[in-house]
């Protein structure tokens, strides 16, 4: 059995549970074939092939300017709202080709969220910015049910203990660290199957950092998460699969090496790999 | 790099540079004085004046051949009609065109090209705006030269301004919020909605006022719409015939008594209250709605 | 550029190689002090407590090197070899003095046939130089060379027990002191063996296990 059509996906998504949907869909969340993006004319990525398996952590690291940041908005139509930016290629999404005619970019956001360098939080109290994805993708909610989905979502962003006696509070009081927990807590509030992350705790102190990392070890048997980072030992700490990017001599972003992380951190294949990873260039 | 001995030149080149630095803020406070003491000195003319001739008469009565009685009941009026409806036409709009510009066409050339060409229309003398209303609204489309006439004239004159500033206004909302909500899977409505416009609307509104500002104390392109200088009637309808206070003023000071210079000096005062006041209710807006979206948290 | 690491590598392959050198002479020693009976056994020993303190000292730098550093690929491959590699030459000093005590146990052996013994021991202290200069050059056909020069080894060792099994005419002496012998020069040649596979591993990222 597999996912045929978008419509089909959309059905399945409201009838369904995401344990089912998994077991429809198969390991396979996201597949990128032969994905190819262009900015102004100018080639970012070429020639990337990859698939992200379902519950695993999965890391892009590379040196900056190898389009990391760049194919991780391509999985969510990220790159529609960049002016110029053209995708060519395909991005299956449970099997359902995300830049085909009839998909709707909002719903494919929907089910697959983002968080960003930089802690953004919107300028509402705590519980308002938990509760946006909820409000804007119309979920209808009564007012207590609304309160256990921010709580379940802030609980799974370990920040609960520390905003539960003040969710009236604005976001903006909240530290650094505190705020990016906040952005993970909102994109889980609206329980999407896959979860990017584009350099998620650059920002970040070392502390504040740590907790992310052990957050989203926690959180990686209910979601699909790929991390975009600059960070290796990151990568090494947090990832189950990595792969690097490295742009070419004409500064076109491609996949050199994908694999098991254990893997690409003890006994690398590519030489450009082992001398990135190792700290000889970048 | 250590402790070096500097050679001729790079010791003149740093005395100069001190030399430039201690005397900069002395020309630069001069050019301030300058400013300043220019606008003060119009106004305190302006007060001294006009500043005995200031009474309730001035506000309730029509104009008058006996500089005793003559008020500028009817400007104040015309300006109040024409000008406030020249903002509820011109504000909605600008935010709309800005919303589009900004959140809908991000970036893309037709977006940059009405840019470009509404910056520019900033640019066009507004007595071109006058000619082209007479023209277009009043006797092609059969308006007349009224009320309805001179607030569109009016508001297509603030049009660029009002739409420049509320694109910044949208421009100033960081994308971070925006690309925030679009992940969450938010439509453009929806990011327009509870994001963008909320942060930008302070911002918009001090435009929105800026421009009435402007459309207040224009004359030209009224004096090309309606034509009139005197007027001894309220205008009570859109298509009524009607003067605006710098009209008023313009018709006074060109009157030889010296009674009538008076009176246009405190005709200019009121003129000036009324703008204070305006800016006064836009700052206290914006106070009030930034404290609510909370941007002085940060 | 070189990296803050590379300074930390570089000592730990002084140390190691300081280690291996040490080794290799207090193998020969133990060899000559046999063949020639010669008491040998103060300095082997000696030797033996210096590669312990140098074997403690590459531990030290090696964990002090993961901790600050966290070296990855190829770095942390040369670190965990290096760990072996150091603990292979610690037990090479081991054997040497077990060579060097059942000798002096036995007392002379000036009038036995010590052919098989000369003959192993010069073929292994060719696979000590052989694999010190592996490591050095992290050269894996070297590497191989030495894991194929093993083969000698074990044969000599087994033709040894069957002859000894065999023949009855011999010694008694000369034999436990031949097979004992043989016993601890095949398990130097072993470890000699695990360095090159340790060398292996680090350009190849291949593991072998030890049996």
């Amino acid at each position: 059995m597999a996912i045929e059509s978008y419509n089909q996906l959309l059905r399945d998504y409201v009838e369904l549970g995401k344990e089912e949907m998994a077991d429809i869909s198969g390991p396979e969340v996201v597949r990128v074939e032969n994905l190819r993006v262009d900015y102004g004319g100018k080639t970012a990525i070429d020639g990337i092939n990859i698939s992200f398996k379902r519950n695993n952590i999965t890391a892009i690291i590379g040196p900056s300017g190898c389009g990391k940041s760049t194919l991780l908005r391509s999985i969510n139509r990220m790159n529609d709202l960049i002016p110029g930016a053209k995708v060519t290629g395909k991005v299956y999404f449970n099997g359902i080709d995300i830049y085909s005619r009839d998909v709707d970019p909002v719903f494919i956001r929907s089910r697959i969220g983002m968080v960003f360098q930089r802690p953004n939080p919107f300028p509402f109290s705590i519980f308002d910015n938990v509760a946006f994805g909820l409000r804007v993708n119309g979920f209808k909610l009564s007012k207590s049910e609304l309160y256990e989905k921010v709580k379940d979502a802030l609980v799974k962003a370990a920040l609960w203990d520390e905003v539960k006696d003040r969710l009236d509070k604005h976001a903006y009081s909240l530290s650094g660290g505190q705020q990016q927990r906040l952005c993970i807590a909102r994109a889980l509030a609206v329980d999407p199957e896959v979860l990017l992350l584009d350099e998620p705790t650059v920002s970040l102190d070392p502390i504040s950092t740590a907790r992310i990392e052990s957050l989203l070890r926690s959180i990686k048997d209910e979601y699909t998460i790929i991390i975009v980072t600059h960070n290796m030992l990151q990568a090494a700490r947090v990832s189950d699969y990595t792969a690097v990017m490295m742009p070419d001599e004409n500064m076109v972003g491609r996949i050199i090496e994908f694999g098991e992380t254990r893997q690409i951190f003890t006994n690398p294949r590519d030489k450009r790999t082992e001398d990135y990873i190792s700290g000889r260039i970048g | 790099m250590g402790h070096q001995v500097l050679t001729g030149a790079e010791r003149r080149h740093a005395r100069l540079r001190k030399f430039i630095d201690r005397v900069l803020p002395i020309i630069l406070s001069v050019a301030v004085f300058i400013a300043v003491a220019t606008v003060a000195s119009l106004l305190l003319t302006v007060i001294i004046t006009g500043g005995h001739r200031l009474s309730w008469n001035l506000i309730l009565n029509y104009p008058s051949a006996n500089p005793e009685e003559a008020g500028m009941r009817s400007a104040i009026l015309g300006s109040i009609f024409t000008v406030g409806l020249s903002a509820l036409i011109c504000v909605p709009l600008s935010i709309a065109t800005a919303i589009y510009l900004v959140e809908y066409s991000r970036g893309g050339r037709l977006s940059s090209l009405l840019r470009y060409n509404i910056a520019n229309l900033a640019g066009v003398p507004s007595v071109v705006f006058g000619v082209v209303a007479l023209g277009f609204l009043a006797y092609w489309l059969g308006m007349g030269r009224t009320v309805i006439t001179g607030a569109f004239t009016l508001a297509i004159l603030t049009l660029p301004l009002v739409t420049v500033t509320c694109v910044e206004a949208l421009k100033a909302v960081p994308d971070d919020l925006r690309l925030g909500a679009y992940a969450l899977g938010a439509t453009t409505l929806q990011v327009v909605r509870r994001i963008s416009l909320p942060r930008a609307l302070p911002m918009m509104l001090t435009g929105g006022i800026l421009g009435i500002s402007r459309a207040l104390g224009e004359a030209a392109p009224i004096l090309v719409v309606s034509g009139i200088l005197f007027i001894r009637e309220d205008p009570t309808s859109l298509f009524s015939k009607f003067t605006v206070m710098p009209l008023q003023l313009y018709n006074w000071i060109s009157r030889p008594q010296p009674a009538f210079i008076e009176l246009s000096s405190a005709g200019i005062i009121i003129l000036l209250l009324i703008l204070l006041a305006l800016n006064g209710v836009a700052i206290a807006l914006r106070q009030y709605l930034m404290r609510r979206i909370g941007q002085t948290w940060r | 550029m070189s990296r803050i690491l590379d300074m930390g590598l570089q000592l730990l392959t002084r140390r190691l190689e300081e280690m291996f050198n040490i080794g290799i002479n207090s193998f020969y020693k133990s060899i000559d002090g046999l063949l020639q009976y010669r008491d040998v056994e103060n300095e082997v020993f000696e030797s033996a407590k210096r590669l312990r303190d140098l074997h403690e000292e590459i531990s030290e730098i090696a964990t002090e090197l993961i901790a600050r550093y966290q070296p990855v690929a190829k770095d942390l491959r040369y670190i965990r070899s290096c760990l072996n590699i150091s603990y292979d030459i610690l037990r090479m000093g081991r054997y040497a003095l077990e060579i060097t005590r059942s000798s002096r146990m036995l007392g002379s052996l000036l009038e036995c046939d010590l052919t098989p013994i000369s003959e192993a021991s010069e073929v292994i202290g060719q696979m000590l130089k052989n694999a010190l200069q592996a490591l050095q050059e992290l050269n894996v056909d070297m590497a191989k060379k030495v894991k194929e020069m093993d083969e000698r080894i074990d044969e000599i060792y087994r033709e040894r027990i069957k002859a000894i099994t065999l023949e009855r005419n011999g010694s008694r002496e000369c034999d436990v002191a031949i097979v004992l012998t043989l016993r601890n020069l095949e398990r130097i040649a072993d470890h000699a063996t695990y360095i090159c596979d340790a060398v292996e591993y680090i350009v190849t990222g291949a593991l072998r296990h030890r049996e």
